[in-house]
């Protein structure tokens, strides 16, 4: 059990079912938001926005209960402790950054100085302090979406969710942005992130919840849920100038199903039980003979692990 | 990008921050639909009926009767009116579902049913204002007969208005393109229906405008000349005409509010 699920959810599906007419959007989906950067991960149609636009209160629940902390997601107490940055790309167009942010602080209540300290603070979060005052419609897609992003912060809730964050930002701003994150997450808050670029999910999210057909498939962080396919062969990378002698000496090892002398320096291995190639590469390393100057793992990335989860649940 | 850090002060208690997030609404609402395209349509629509009516003035023997039958009613009862509650009832939260925005309301923690309120509060000001001062220009326009029929249309249009406006809302907040469809309900329930004869115009917004209006304006023989009047617009009298529509009015802001509370608006987000 890691830190994050010792602590109390912020948000809980608890058999959430939701119908579209005959068209089912999420079925029975129980799973829990925790402090800290959650990953959404699922195909197109696997449920995801379903899920968000639950947790956000617009969609009743068919069937079970989504809950922010005591409250229904639903009710607009729950509105208190739940920052929506939505995916669609509109604003009040004919504001400016600031003004719209001054806008949203009102409309959670804010006024007076609180207002204006919360909404320099927000603009200060998102780097857009200097640039607030443009308007909104000729404002590039970065800055709107920072924009949206202060307006999910603006009342500094518990829960933040976003929908495709790092569309239509550079990679300095995506940086910036996963900073964000987890400076949220190092206060405690709960960010759930939904995203098609998997590649950025595995540098800020602590846990991921993988979504298809409409349930959730695995939940947990990427170490736990590829321990869940432990007869598949663990991908792993080894760089060591003795790349052939090595290879030799690991064809031995039973744990050890298939080596690949990927570049002059570079193997690749599939592995059964890595703690016992792990021991091995350690005793190889210490004999002198061998210069391991790299180890990792290639498959416990949010992309691989999805592709995983995806192949067993197409099993069933 | 900067270090997080919490508000500084303890916000205000939740109640008070919600009505303070009403009443600002109330603002932003007010002021987004003045300052928008419909305002302008609005005026455009004004000067050119202004221009009629004052054209119409020029001629002699003006009387009281003329003007309603020639000038008010073709004109603002069962134009201006109408135009006016359209586009400020359909837009206000048919208009933001429209362009996506109405998102940024709803993840506000001010309740649902308060947001319908508020709007539809603010929607009924803005059309009883354009309504009332519309008429009152052209009535200024046309002289001697508009100051006889001002009293008498006032409360009657005023009351259509608000009426015409809690209909718009709900339509634009209950169905995906609002505004067209309440241009084709003004259109083919309250201009075809009107018309007709028989007890089904009994659900229009300007059957019960007409008679209190007519009831008002008997002094004056407006609308009932024909037997065929008397038989469609003076069955119910004014006062009855007038509490059909407050009830309705109240009916619809309630059913309003409470559909807008329950409505799912898949296509946000």
């Amino acid at each position: 059990m890691t830190a994050a699920t010792m602590t109390a959810p912020v948000a809980e599906f608890n058999g959430v079912t939701k119908w579209y007419g005959p068209v089912i959007g999420v079925n029975d989906v129980r799973v829990a938001v925790h402090a800290g950067i959650t990953g959404l991960v699922g195909t197109n149609g696997a449920g995801k926005t379903t899920l968000i636009k639950l947790l956000t209160g617009h969609l009743h629940p068919t069937l079970g209960e989504v809950r922010i902390g005591p409250h229904q997601a639903w009710s607009a107490a729950a509105k208190q402790r739940v920052g929506y940055c939505p995916e669609v790309d509109t604003l009040y167009e004919e504001m400016t950054g600031r003004t719209f942010l001054i806008t949203m602080a009102r409309l959670h209540g804010w006024t007076g100085v609180e207002l204006r300290d919360r909404v320099e603070q927000t603009l200060q979060q998102v780097g857009m302090a200097d640039r607030a005052n443009r308007r909104l419609r000729g404002c590039s897609k970065g800055m709107r979406q920072r924009i949206k992003l202060a307006q999910a912060l603006i009342h500094d809730p518990d829960l933040l969710v976003v929908d495709e964050p790092l569309n239509g930002i550079d990679p300095v701003g995506r940086l910036e942005l996963m900073d964000l994150f987890r400076a949220l997450a190092a206060r405690g808050k709960a960010v759930l992130v939904s995203s098609h670029i998997l590649g950025e999910m595995d540098a800020f999210a602590e846990r991921v919840i993988f979504m298809g057909r409409g349930r959730v498939l695995a939940e947990g962080t990427l170490g736990e849920i590829r321990a869940l396919f432990a007869d598949l062969p663990l991908q792993v990378r080894v760089i060591c100038p003795q790349a052939r002698a090595l290879a030799r000496e690991l064809m031995n090892c039973e744990s050890v199903h298939g080596v690949t002398i990927t570049r002059n320096d570079e193997l690749s291995l599939q592995v059964v039980q890595a703690p016992v190639l792990f021991r091995l590469l350690a005793q190889l390393a210490a004999t002198g003979d061998f210069h391991v100057q790299r180890l990792e793992t290639t498959d416990v990335t949010t992309e691989a692990t999805f592709g995983y989860v995806m192949s067993a649940a197409a099993r069933f | 990008m900067s270090e997080i850090d919490s508000p500084s002060t303890e916000p205000a208690s939740s109640t008070m921050r919600i009505v303070r997030a009403c009443l600002f609404l109330f603002r932003l609402t007010l002021q987004r639909q003045v300052f928008s395209r419909q305002t302008l349509v609005n005026l455009g629509l004004t000067i050119v009926c202004g221009m009629i009516v004052a054209a119409w003035s020029y001629r002699g023997h003006r009387t009281a009767m003329g003007f309603s039958d020639y000038m008010l009613l073709p004109t603002y009862i069962s134009f201006l009116m109408p135009i006016f509650a359209i586009s400020y009832g359909s837009s206000a939260i048919g208009g933001e579902r429209e362009d996506q925005s109405l998102i940024y309301l709803l993840v506000t923690p001010i309740p649902r049913a308060a947001i319908y309120l508020t709007k539809a509060i603010a929607v009924s000001l803005l059309v009883a204002i354009w309504s009332g001062s519309t008429l009152a220009l052209l009535c200024w326009l046309a002289g001697e007969p508009g100051k006889t029929l001002l009293p008498i249309y006032l409360p009657a249009s005023l009351l259509a208005g608000l009426m015409y406006a809690s209909v718009f809302l709900l339509l634009g907040a209950m169905f995906r393109h609002g505004t067209i469809l309440s241009l084709a309900y003004w259109f083919f329930l309250e201009v075809l229906l009107i018309q007709m004869p028989g007890t089904v115009k009994r659900i229009t917004v300007a059957f019960y405008l007409r008679c209190m209006l007519f009831d008002a304006g008997k002094t004056y023989n407006l609308g009932l000349r024909t037997p065929a009047d008397v038989e469609m617009f003076a069955a119910i009298s004014g006062e009855s005409a007038m509490w059909v529509m407050i009830c309705a009015i109240l009916a619809l802001t309630t059913f309003g509010a409470y559909a807008f509370s329950r409505r799912e608006y898949t296509e946000l987000g």
